[in-house]
């Protein structure tokens, strides 16, 4: 049984616009860096899914481009979580809410 | 698969950097240790001990930069272009991402020493700052070296990873907690949006780096179109142009100075020029389209910059929006296209990296007291007190405005005329008329600073590091407004011919 | 073509059926007799002082991110290792510069009292 790619790419569009919708309309900090995960890992899923449709060269050999950069986005993503937790401890710390409207002193 | 050697060499400007970042964050522990030992140190030996561990640390990472640069420019002259990646190129070394190391390196070098007394002043003086600041710069060497999807994606999350951190380096200060948070949040989904369109890019083209790209685009197609209009998106977002800007103004205010100077230059630098190489090397054929796109960001950037500009009371706030306004101007040269309109754009870079770490400067030379003093009011009545300081902030600013007579007016100059030959006649248009704006609220500022009493009575000194950056800046600004294409003193070395070396890439 | 799913839909369904089937068999078939002591808190014989569902403290998340950090960059050492034959000393070469930054970091953690509870 083999998964068509249109399915792998389908759900992977729909799980970055569920991260999309989620980081832009949620007012919770934890919940928008789940969102952004999400975005992350809709972008993994379509590059390993695409990886597969591009298995092999012209000359035969194969090709792993699609599930390398994954692999590197997996190690850079858990950089940006550790940043922004850092930023988000900073910010609790200060002021004890994790609600972004409440980061309004910068307007205009 | 058999792995392949490869020329390690080739990284040594990186290598500097990184290693360089390592020392000084292991240097900082090793000397605070030694500083600090005991218990009964009063709160004034501490600051004096960091002060001077502060200075050490400077001194530590200027010695990499510099080492960075010299590697950069030597590997060079001695013809060094090559390559670098196992199997197939990750970073390409050549006229165009030498000439980009040595300004991001100058950059992060001016920065560095503007942060001497500035983070002591502002009672933030902790080690990080410079490894962090070392790292963000290797990330932009990699950046403007990428010729693959991966590594631009790599070198643009190494570069802004630590700038994020620094952001909020005043962590006590709220403003600049937000500045980190709200930029982190932005720049994250930025980047996932980026990372989406490589993915598509990759998944319509079955290749991640430029050149295969641009061999598989061939008539475009849905997949390899969207992917296309994410990724200029998320790189869009990285230079600040509009409609993706709205970071701009509260990060430039939130962030300590010295944070918001080091990313004006060196990001929009490492981020102009990546794009720069993505546009010519992946989509050599999709010129007219493209440059619609460029030509409409380009529009809206100048408008909506320099209006908004206009209506800011707070110094640092009025210049994100100029900021925003000179990404407009940058864009002009990327709608045009043609090799003239990249030296153009590499010579802005450069005349642009000595106006605006000079003007933030001046904003930290006014620093004192664990304050900043960046409303516009606090500039009232400098002249009569610190003369020289007014005196060279007006001539920032009026480079920014570019006004004849300074290097400013000659990078729009040359920018201009690329544009026209390229028939990109709307855009000049544009672009003049909304410099004339631009001459409102950057003289505003000369005429506070001249005409009216001072009203509070700050004693900071200007400090000698701040004096060898303004004098260095101000110099340069006055030198390339004469000599752009001249060479005086006999060095052999013209501004523009090295931008017009470098903007041949291609060929 | 969706038919290609049925298994993973079958296998969805046996889950989750023998899930909420199991707790359902102990909601009904299981004998209730509570009194007093059986609902009395048992833990050395103490009333609970504080409520269980307080906040975690903010350390507890300092370490998490330093965790996160370090236990996502093995996701590199794993190719390594499985292709440690084939890519010999270059691979040991570029693996071993790799760890440096990470060692060093650990080290910096370590002295900034980081991991200190």
């Amino acid at each position: 049984m083999s998964i068509p790619i249109e399915h792998v790419i389908s759900l992977s569009a729909l799980l970055f616009v569920i991260g999309v919708v989620g980081a832009l309309t949620r007012r919770n900090l934890i919940v928008i860096l789940m969102s952004i995960e999400l975005m992350l890992n809709a972008a993994n899923l379509a590059l390993v899914g695409f990886n597969r449709v591009w298995s092999v060269t012209a000359e035969g050999a194969a090709r792993y481009d699609g599930q390398v950069f994954a692999l590197m986005v997996i190690a850079v993503a858990a950089a940006e979580v550790a940043v922004g937790l850092g930023i988000l401890l900073s910010l609790i710390r200060n002021r004890d809410s994790l609600n972004v409207d409440d980061a309004s002193l910068l307007r205009w | 698969m058999e792995a392949e050697a490869f020329d390690v060499a080739a990284l040594a400007p990186l290598g500097f950097v990184a290693i360089g970042a390592l020392v000084t964050l292991m240097l900082e522990v090793v000397l605070s240790r030694r500083a600090f030992v005991g218990e009964g140190v009063d709160p004034e030996t501490r600051l004096v001990a960091r002060a001077r561990i502060g200075i050490v640390l400077a001194f530590a990472s200027s010695a990499a930069i510099v080492l960075a640069m010299y590697a950069a420019i030597y590997q060079f002259e001695l013809g060094f272009e090559t390559a670098f990646g196992p199997g197939r190129p990750m970073l390409q070394l050549d006229a165009l991402s030498t000439f980009a190391t040595a300004l991001i390196g100058l950059g992060a070098l001016l920065s560095v020493w503007l942060s001497i007394t500035y983070l002591p002043a502002l009672r933030i003086n902790h080690g990080e700052y410079y490894a962090l600041l070392l790292l963000s710069t290797a990330g932009m060497f990699v950046l403007v070296s990428a010729v693959d999807l991966i590594s631009l994606y790599l070198g643009l999350e190494l570069t802004s990873l630590p700038i994020y951190a620094l952001a909020g380096f005043n962590r006590r200060r709220l403003r600049s907690n937000e500045a980190a948070l709200k930029y982190f949040l932005m720049g994250a989904v930025a980047s996932a949006v980026l990372l989406y369109g490589m993915a598509l890019l990759y998944g319509a083209t079955g290749h991640t780096d430029f050149t295969g790209i641009s061999q598989g685009f061939a008539g475009g197609g849905g997949l390899a179109l969207s992917g296309l209009a994410l990724v200029i998106a998320g790189l869009a977002f990285k230079v600040s142009v509009v409609p993706f800007h709205q970071w701009t103004p509260d990060v430039y205010e939130g962030a300590p100075t010295s944070v918001t100077a080091f990313m004006a230059v060196t990001v929009k630098t490492a981020g102009f020029v990546v794009l720069m190489r993505f546009l010519v090397l992946a989509l050599p054929e999709m010129g007219e389209k493209v440059s619609v796109l460029l030509g409409v960001l380009a529009g809206l950037s100048m408008l909506i910059g320099n209006l908004m500009a206009v209506v800011q009371d707070n110094v640092k706030r009025m210049l994100a929006y100029s900021a925003v306004a000179h990404a407009g101007y940058l864009m002009v040269g990327f709608a045009a296209g043609t090799p003239e309109a990249w030296t153009a754009v590499l010579f802005y870079l450069f005349v642009y990296l000595f106006m605006t770490v000079g003007v933030f400067c001046v904003v930290i030379a006014l620093a004192q007291g664990g304050r900043e003093w960046d409303s516009i009011e606090d500039f009232a009545g400098l002249a009569s007190q610190r003369p020289a300081l007014a005196a060279v902030m007006t001539l920032f600013l009026l480079s920014l405005a570019g006004i004849p007579g300074t290097a400013g007016f000659m990078a729009k100059f040359y920018l201009v005329v690329a544009a026209v030959d390229a028939g990109q006649i709307a855009l000049v248009l544009i672009l003049v008329g909304t410099s004339m704006v631009s001459f409102f609220y950057y003289l505003r500022l000369p005429v506070v600073m001249y005409m009216q009493k001072r009203r509070q009575d700050p004693d900071a000194e200007t400090s000698s590091s701040e004096i060898v950056v303004l004098a260095l800046c101000a110099a340069a600004i006055l030198y390339f407004a004469f000599f752009a294409q001249a060479d005086p003193f006999g060095t052999g070395v013209r501004a523009l011919d090295v931008a017009g070396r470098a903007a041949d890439f291609l060929h | 073509m969706l038919s290609e799913y049925l298994g993973v839909l079958l296998m969805l369904g046996i889950a989750v059926a023998l899930t909420v089937g199991m707790l359902l068999v102990h909601v009904y078939l299981g004998p209730k007799r509570s009194f007093d002591k059986k609902l009395a808190p048992f833990e050395c014989g103490e009333e609970p002082i504080v409520s269980p569902r307080q906040r975690h403290a903010v350390k507890f998340y300092l370490v998490a991110i330093l965790f996160v950090v370090f236990d996502v960059e093995a996701v590199f050492f794993y190719p390594w290792g499985a292709t440690f034959l084939e890519t010999g000393l270059p691979g040991l070469t570029t693996i071993a510069i790799f760890s440096v930054p990470l060692v060093v970091g650990l080290v910096y953690e370590w002295s900034k009292g980081a991991l200190e509870w």
